[in-house]
């Protein structure tokens, strides 16, 4: 990391993080302290949304080497060399992926804020399991937030991609 | 679950309307497409050339004259650019009222800063603006604020020694008072009466996306851009242009996609006046994005009402009378909605039933908090949950089946329209229409209640702690007077409607889609909707009050009706199916509008089924069911995912949300570590039993409100579900209902100093079991404190670990 740092004048560090996003290598200076979130989010990579800032809601959920992280507590700098995965490639407007359309055709997104955090989260456990039971669905989602829908359509949008049979009591 | 297996029932009375699918069938809703796919642009996401951050620096105490704001420090430090408090402004504007009904509340304005007293914690009190935001956050920390502190006053009842306004010791803002005739004749000719104190806890709507403002002024300073506004655009808009000395028009609000409204965001607040101060002062773009700590304490808060409640009744569960005072912890100023908040809860107290007389006094009263607005169901969840849970009591006492109770008193469908009065001081309400008895019929039948109080009776033999409960509520909806609409027919053909309407998830956009291509016969693949902007047309008055489909879509509605006439007039023979026939008609617009000048009532039960644990006191949600007339459902999934969404609400105002103060007026929740919403796993799986009953002849549409209804009777359901799981109707008297509102009411620990399961049993059988499954007779039991603060400290601890796991 050395040979990338900077000091500024003012005594300010500067430095140059690297990592893959979406399969693509992206370099940018930033300062040290920069939270992942904000640094995605100022290479262009407006997806992931700041909900809280402090690790709970999860609308900033993104896959750091495949696995889901909340990217608000995490610093830039410790994804160097890492691949990152974004909302932004999983799919596009003109070639959505299947998770994406089910989100919309389960209505399982109102205002669509926490919905690429869900998504990220859903990618993650697909690759993992792509035959996860209806409890692991949940398991899964437990972790994030959503303020409009009740969480039961998001449930059912995963199961549909995964062909999960809707468990026939799934109450509490 | 996909809306389509949900357990929704359609009434005969529209059947056979025909419903023309979009052409392409692989979305649920077109606007989805850009939220799934990241290319969302909420207000955080825009980004403009040159543009500056703003940061807000807040009173840290509750209740103070301020000796001095110290900002040279600040305005030294790394990449500012601007520092001002209130002495640096020649005027400071005050956020004005939007709802005039209680002209005093004039007295209690917030100014956009605080000049010489704070009033809570939150207030704002100074700007920071400079060229980033973590170097504004550290600059608005080297401001020096000098605050002599007051007492403050955190309590509805207590006395104000340092009152929050000088000129009002007792610090009642304002007041209503709705009295028919007099209660205590009223009471003394009835065979039993009821008195109750119940609290409903602080709350807000918490949007998941915080508020945000980008402002932006052309060179001349003739005209500003906002991106942000949403909700009242046309106030805000018209609030902004008063401050700046512009006409409306020359505040143009841009698209932005909305992360959640839920009644507190888009409300006028501060920081529209600052963030385009700012940008006029440096002429920079400026952005301001709240973080979520200040946002807990400055959007409105909601809720926080006493409830003092006397219900006089004959023995054969005739009731005579209502009498309630209300006490709202109004905050420290008034905010746009003004005395409409106070107004509420005595409108909403009665519910559904017929009183012979009513006596209800709602007082607001000033406290050192955040001000009071909405959120989704403001007055009725709390009148519904007070209302309710009182209507279980009173049952219980005349040993009478709560369903039972409650249908002998409610108004029925001959007797509409209802006109509730509430005396000379106030106007009544007409309840427009409805089948009240019909739609608990439903909801009683969905639940399947004599089948589900024989498996409770099963369960509670077995050791089980379970109880079922009903929560009744009328749901007003549809105010704000007048809306319009712009429809366009465009050079190609193409049909756009045009509204400053705010499309925050609810499904505005596609619905109005289906109300045009309904009446013009044209497939909904060929109309745009574009919302939340005044770019393009600036008529309507906005999105609240689930007022969308009643007002916009009625407008709508009338502006397709004016074009299909056009055409007609035009061409008889035209087929409106064919593209060309709109490309010859076009390009031509037509302003659509609806006028209604009182709110359409939906009316709708709630029941739930809930389970507690006996040795934790951690409460499951197993059931929920909601039925609701909605007189006519446009788009029934969207529909659907509103009552749900707004039971989860209910769900989480009923068990976690809550935002406690200490005596200092510290604000006690202020992070997403305190402030607890549901996950998926204290979601149960919501069912909606849709009833579409025709009758309403307030809008071409024949709809009721939908956004709100969810949340309404949720609380009064639950709560009585838990109070019958205790056995106990009196046991549950505040929301939320936390395990210590349960302690003093189940069994002691068992074993070596009562640290063990509480497996001792919980005997149904030793006590009086009422008809309907509610229970009398409450045993006596001395529970130690030490015992009381050893069980909260388990069972808060297993709900800490259960829900975050």
């Amino acid at each position: 990391m050395t040979d990338e740092e900077r000091h500024d004048g003012d005594g300010s560090t500067r430095l140059t993080v690297s990592y893959g996003i979406n399969g693509k290598v992206s370099a940018r200076e930033i300062d040290p302290s920069e939270s992942l979130l904000d640094d995605l989010r100022a290479r262009g990579f407006t997806g992931a949304h700041a909900g809280c800032e402090h690790g709970v809601c999860g609308a900033c959920t993104v896959l750091v080497d495949g696995e889901p992280v909340r990217s608000c507590i995490v610093l830039s700098v410790q994804v160097q060399g890492a691949a990152v995965e974004t909302v932004e490639g999983l799919g596009t407007v003109d070639r959505p992926s299947d998770l994406q359309q089910a989100f919309s055709q389960c209505r399982g997104l109102q205002c669509g804020f926490c919905t690429p955090g869900f998504l990220m989260l859903a990618t993650a456990l697909l690759r993992r399991d792509p035959t996860p039971d209806h409890e692991a669905i949940r398991e899964a989602v437990s972790s994030n937030l959503c303020r409009c829908t009740g969480y039961h359509s998001i449930v059912e949008a995963i199961g549909r991609v995964s062909g999960t049979p809707r468990s026939s009591h799934d109450r509490g | 679950m996909t809306p389509d297996q949900l357990a929704t029932k359609v009434r005969p009375a529209r059947q056979g309307r025909r419903q023309i699918d979009d052409d392409r069938p692989e979305w649920g809703r077109r606007e989805d497409v850009p939220l799934v796919t990241g290319q969302g642009e909420y207000v955080g996401d825009v980004s403009r050339d040159g543009e500056l951050f703003l940061r807000v620096v807040r009173s840290p105490v509750a209740h103070g004259r301020i000796v001095s704001v110290g900002l040279e420090a600040a305005r030294a430090a790394d990449g500012v650019e601007l520092a001002l408090c209130a002495t640096d402004l020649d005027d400071v504007p005050e956020i004005p009222l939007r709802v005039h009904n209680r002209p005093e509340l004039r007295s209690y304005l917030q100014p956009v800063l605080a000049g010489s007293v704070v009033r809570y914690v939150g207030e704002p009190v100074a700007i920071v603006v400079g060229r980033s935001q973590r170097e504004v956050e550290d600059a608005a920390d080297l401001v020096e604020l000098d605050i002599q502190e007051l007492v403050p006053v955190v309590d509805v009842e207590s006395v104000q020694k340092d009152p929050v306004w000088e000129s009002t010791p007792d610090g009642r803002l304002c007041s209503f008072v709705a009295r028919t005739a007099d209660f205590q004749e009223a009471a003394q000719e009835a065979d039993l009466v009821v008195t109750q104190v119940f609290d409903t806890a602080r709350d807000t709507g918490l949007p998941l996306e915080t508020r945000g403002l980008v402002a932006e002024w052309n060179a001349a300073a003739t005209e500003l851009h906002l991106w942000g506004p949403t909700k009242f655009v046309r106030f805000t808009r018209a609030s902004v242009a008063e401050w700046f000395h512009l006409e409306p028009a020359q505040v143009v609000c841009h698209h932005v996609d909305v992360g959640g409204m839920f009644g507190p965001r888009g409300e006028l607040y501060p920081e529209d006046f600052l963030v385009p101060l700012a940008a006029l002062k440096l002429r920079r773009p400026v952005k301001w994005i709240e973080d979520r700590n200040e946002h807990f304490l400055a959007i409105n808060h909601s809720r926080g009402q006493r409830h003092r409640i006397t219900v006089a009744v004959d023995a054969d569960g005739r009731l005579r009378g209502l009498k309630d005072e209300i006490l709202q912890d109004f905050g420290a100023y008034a905010r746009p909605i003004g005395g409409r908040l106070t107004e509420i809860p005595v409108e909403a107290i009665p519910g559904p039933y017929r009183w012979p007389v009513i006596d209800v006094t709602c007082h607001a009263v000033a406290t050192n908090k955040t001000p009071m607005g909405t959120m989704r169901g403001p007055g009725t969840f709390d009148a519904g949950f007070v209302r309710e849970r009182m209507m279980d009591i009173v049952a219980a006492r005349l040993e009478m089946d709560p369903l039972e109770f409650r249908r002998r008193n409610l108004i029925t469908a001959e007797e509409m329209p209802y006109q509730q009065d509430f005396g000379g001081e106030m106007h009544p309400s007409v309840y427009d229409s409805g089948d009240f008895p019909l739609v608990l019929d439903e909801l009683s039948e969905a639940v399947d209640v004599q089948l589900v109080r024989a498996e409770i009776h099963r369960r509670r033999m077995e050791g089980e702690l379970v109880g079922f409960g009903v929560g009744l509520f009328l749901a007003h909806a549809g105010l704000g007077v007048e809306e319009s609409i712009k429809l366009e027919v465009t050079a190609e053909g193409r049909l756009r409607l045009l509204t400053a309407g705010s499309e925050i998830g609810q499904g505005l956009a596609t619905m109005l889609r289906i109300v045009v291509a309904e009446v013009l016969g044209v497939p909904q693949a060929r109309i745009d909707v574009v919302t939340n902007s005044t770019e393009h047309f600036d008529g309507g008055t906005g999105t609240f009050s689930a007022r969308s489909t009643i007002f916009s879509g009625s407008a709508a509605h009338d502006a397709a009706q004016q074009l299909l006439a056009d055409l007609r007039s035009t061409d008889p023979a035209a087929d409106p199916s064919d593209p060309d026939t709109w490309r010859i008609l076009g390009p031509r617009s037509v302003i659509g509008t609806h006028r209604q000048s009182s709110p359409t009532f939906g009316f709708g039960v709630h029941g739930a089924v809930v389970r507690i644990d006996p040795d934790t006191l951690a409460v499951t949600v197993e059931r929920l069911v909601v039925a609701y007339d909605c007189g006519r459902a446009i788009d029934r999934p969207s529909l659907v995912g509103q009552i749900v969404g707004a039971a989860m609400q209910g769900v989480g105002g009923t068990f976690l949300q809550h935002l406690p103060f200490d005596e200092h007026g510290q604000p006690q929740s202020t992070t997403f570590m305190d402030y607890l919403v549901p996950t998926v796993y204290e979601a149960p799986d919501v069912e909606v039993v849709l009833l579409e009953l025709a009758g309403t002849d307030s809008n071409p549409l024949g709809v009721k409100g939908g956004g709100e209804a969810g949340i309404m009777g949720a609380g009064g359901a639950l709560a009585n579900a838990v109070a019958d799981a205790l056995g106990v109707p009196d046991s549950i008297t505040r929301l939320p209902i936390g395990p210590d509102a349960l302690l003093p009411f189940v069994p002691p620990l068992a074993g070596q100093d009562g640290i063990g399961p509480r497996s001792c049993g919980w005997d149904y059988a030793k006590r009086t079991e009422a008809r309907g499954g509610t229970l009398l007779i409450r045993p006596e039991r001395h529970v130690p404190a030490a015992l009381v603060g050893a069980s909260a400290a388990v069972a808060l601890a297993w709900w800490w670990i259960r829900r975050r796991p």
